[in-house]
């Protein structure tokens, strides 16, 4: 069975953790003069630290306790379903967010870096509260638990199956020997291109809280804005870009930015999953911008570029920015853009999907199996940038991608009983799973999620964590082998 | 051109033929499901089944039943019967690659079919109907004569889908003829 000690302490430490970082959009609330969101948030920290503190001081230290594979699942999933629903707590008991289900929603949306909302005014909610919905955006984007390790090295527990099994992509990259070394740089990494964001846009004239909030939703690859037409709300040329491109920065391996800034640019540009990664951007760009100037939807080829840049960015980072609707594009802009929503960003991201990488091994394997059907006897690794992949990866990769449709293809069929048409229900659900946040229909770029009822609601919530941990770590909670002593 | 994919439509099955339009119509069944709010999204979802093929669909959610006990112990052996006899995992990967290779083309087929379809969903649904030969699932949730919304070009290239998808199930047909008359 799981280890029940080392689970509570480390649920104890995120809820401190937690906590903890509900002081910042404290403090926002503060400045901004709005005294009863600021008392939720510091009677909200002051509750959980204390709880929190408690728990570790009683639970007896866990010097070289052993994780399993078990724990670690459990960890992350009953974490991630936490703070959710810690998360929430200071929407609801403010009243900004009436419903708990609604508060439970909007905040599995921002730690899960989905940016689907249910709000319908947003720009009517107070700044502390605005703030708080994209600072999850920032603490789910690397991980929380991931800077718990970070941060908390004395936990006294192997972190390893805590960060694989919150880290995205098929295999975990360590850039130091040690997992807490390793954590560390990546916080350092995405702080740092948080910061430069931050500076580029309140350089072009951009409010301090806004470039802070829209930095957050873009380097976590979230995309809750704080207007209810996104970034088209300054329709500023400059803005998109920096956006565009630090999205396009945030849907990149962190590690590679590790080998980057210490003299190893080559490795990083020599990654077959980053040249990828560049081209089908590229690609899609150039053929939505055809498609747009073709069917005369924009006139200028400025134009045409800018939108279909920054959106092709917005969607396969899976950050979810808006700059122009996209469900009024034509049909073929259109399937690129829900093509696009399945492959999601590169391995060791902020972004969701199911990785460029995987459909590169996928790619591997069909040729491999076609090969063999032409010549049966032939036995050929499959090899990305001439490296051999492991044949248990292949396996873990195949059936992710068979599991992503499974649960994909049945949640569709439980969100359209909700009464909504295939294009909603469908894209509702690749929208949550693949954590992009809008879809088509009426879940497209102007619209929201409030449609639903309070239950499909609850199940596109955990679609959400489920596609942030990349469905394993949800999944395996659900079946009775992980409950079978 | 109508008589051309009524032919087309005849020889592989797949039910996009005037004749199949109007005779599934008029079923009592399809008046049947329609009342008992037979969706778009579970026609959709049962076409989808059907075109990966209902064995490979039941070899590959066991092989993901494998997978979650291979996730909690690594080091497992897990081997499981179907149609009493043991799978190899030659037979396993071959399911799992059948059913993404599947999706693959409808995939595909979807983003080609979009450049004349109307919407989304009916481009999702004629792709998985046409990989899978299943037209006639669409007859039943009311959604006829679907392929006259395309150009001629595009209604050839259809058949031409329709004919290739169908030459595997001409194959397993001629294979297993083979094998009655080396019994014989």
């Amino acid at each position: 069975m799981i280890n029940r000690k080392i689970i509570t302490k480390v649920l104890c430490v995120v809820l401190v953790v937690v906590g903890i970082a509900m002081l910042i959009p404290g403090i926002v609330s503060v400045i901004y003069k709005e005294s009863s969101e600021a008392i939720c948030f510091f009677a909200c920290t002051a509750c959980m630290v204390i709880v929190g503190f408690l728990g570790i001081k009683l639970i007896p230290k866990t010097n070289n306790a052993v994780l399993r594979m078990r724990d670690g699942f459990f960890i992350v999933g009953i974490s991630w379903i936490l703070f959710s629903i810690l998360g929430a707590i200071p929407f609801y008991i403010s009243g900004s967010i009436p419903n708990f289900v609604d508060a439970f929603f909007e905040t599995a949306s921002g730690f899960s870096t989905t940016g689907s909302t249910i709000l319908t005014n947003i720009e009517a909610m107070p700044k502390g509260m605005l703030f708080w919905r994209s600072f999850t955006h920032w603490l789910g984007g690397m991980g929380i638990l991931v800077l718990t390790i970070a941060i908390l090295p004395m936990l006294g527990i192997g972190g390893q199956k805590i960060m694989r099994a919150e880290t995205t992509g098929p295999t975990m990259d360590k850039i130091t020997f040690t997992v807490t070394g390793s954590a560390k740089r990546l916080y350092i990494i995405y702080a740092g291109l948080t910061a430069l964001e931050v500076i580029l846009l309140c350089a072009g004239g951009m409010d301090i809280f806004d470039s802070l909030v829209h930095s957050f939703g873009t380097l976590g690859t979230g995309g809750l804005s704080i207007y209810s037409s996104s970034i088209a709300y300054y329709g500023n040329f400059y803005f998109e870009m920096v956006i565009a491109v630090f999205m396009l920065l945030a849907g990149i391996n962190f590690s590679l930015y590790y080998y980057l800034f210490t003299g190893n640019a080559r490795l990083m540009f020599k990654d077959p999953e980053f040249k990828t990664y560049i081209k089908i951007i590229v690609i899609a760009t150039v053929f939505i911008m055809g498609m747009l100037l073709v069917t005369g939807y924009y006139q200028t080829i400025v134009d045409a570029f800018r939108y279909a840049f920054f959106q092709v960015c917005s969607i396969i980072t899976t950050t979810g920015y808006g700059t122009a609707d996209f469900d009024l594009w034509p049909l073929p802009c259109k399937i690129v853009i829900l093509l696009l929503m399945f492959v999601g960003g590169s391995a060791g991201s902020t972004a969701g999907g199911l990785k460029v990488i995987r459909f590169m091994m996928i790619g591997g394997i069909i040729k491999r199996r076609i090969k063999q059907r032409l010549h049966k006897n032939s036995i050929e690794p499959v090899r990305i940038g001439g490296k051999k992949v492991e044949e248990d990866v292949l396996y873990n990769v195949r059936m992710l991608l068979v599991i992503y449709a499974i649960i994909a293809l049945g949640s569709t069929l439980l969100v359209s009983l909700d009464g909504v048409n295939l294009t909603t229900a469908f894209s509702a659900v690749i929208a949550c799973f693949s954590n992009i946040g809008p879809g088509f229909d009426l879940v497209g770029p102007s619209q929201n999620f409030a449609l639903f009822s309070p239950a499909i609601k609850i199940l596109l919530s955990l679609l959400m964590i489920a596609g942030r941990l990349e469905i394993y770590t949800i999944a395996v909670l659900f079946t009775p082998q992980f409950w079978k002593k | 051109m109508q008589t051309f994919i009524d032919i087309i439509s005849v020889l592989s099955f797949s039910g996009f033929s005037r004749f199949a339009d109007s005779v599934i119509s008029k079923l009592a069944f399809t008046k049947m499901l329609a009342s008992f709010g037979m969706t778009d999204a579970i026609a959709w979802i049962i076409i989808i089944i059907l075109s990966i093929g209902i064995n490979d669909a039941i070899i590959c959610a066991k092989n993901v039943g494998r997978s979650f006990i291979l996730k909690l112990h690594p080091k497992a052996v897990v081997s499981f019967k179907y149609k009493k006899r043991l799978l190899s995992n030659s037979e396993l990967e071959q399911s799992s690659i059948n059913v993404l290779f599947t999706l693959a083309c409808e995939l595909v087929l979807t983003f080609i079919l979009s450049f004349e379809a109307a919407s989304v969903s009916d481009a999702l649904m004629l792709s998985a109907a046409i990989i899978g030969n299943d037209g006639w699932l669409l007859l039943l949730i009311g959604k006829t004569n679907l392929l006259a919304q395309f150009s001629y070009g595009m209604q050839i290239f259809i058949c031409i889908v329709l004919l290739l998808c169908r030459v595997n199930l001409i194959r397993t047909i001629k294979t297993k003829l083979e094998l009655k008359k080396n019994a014989l």
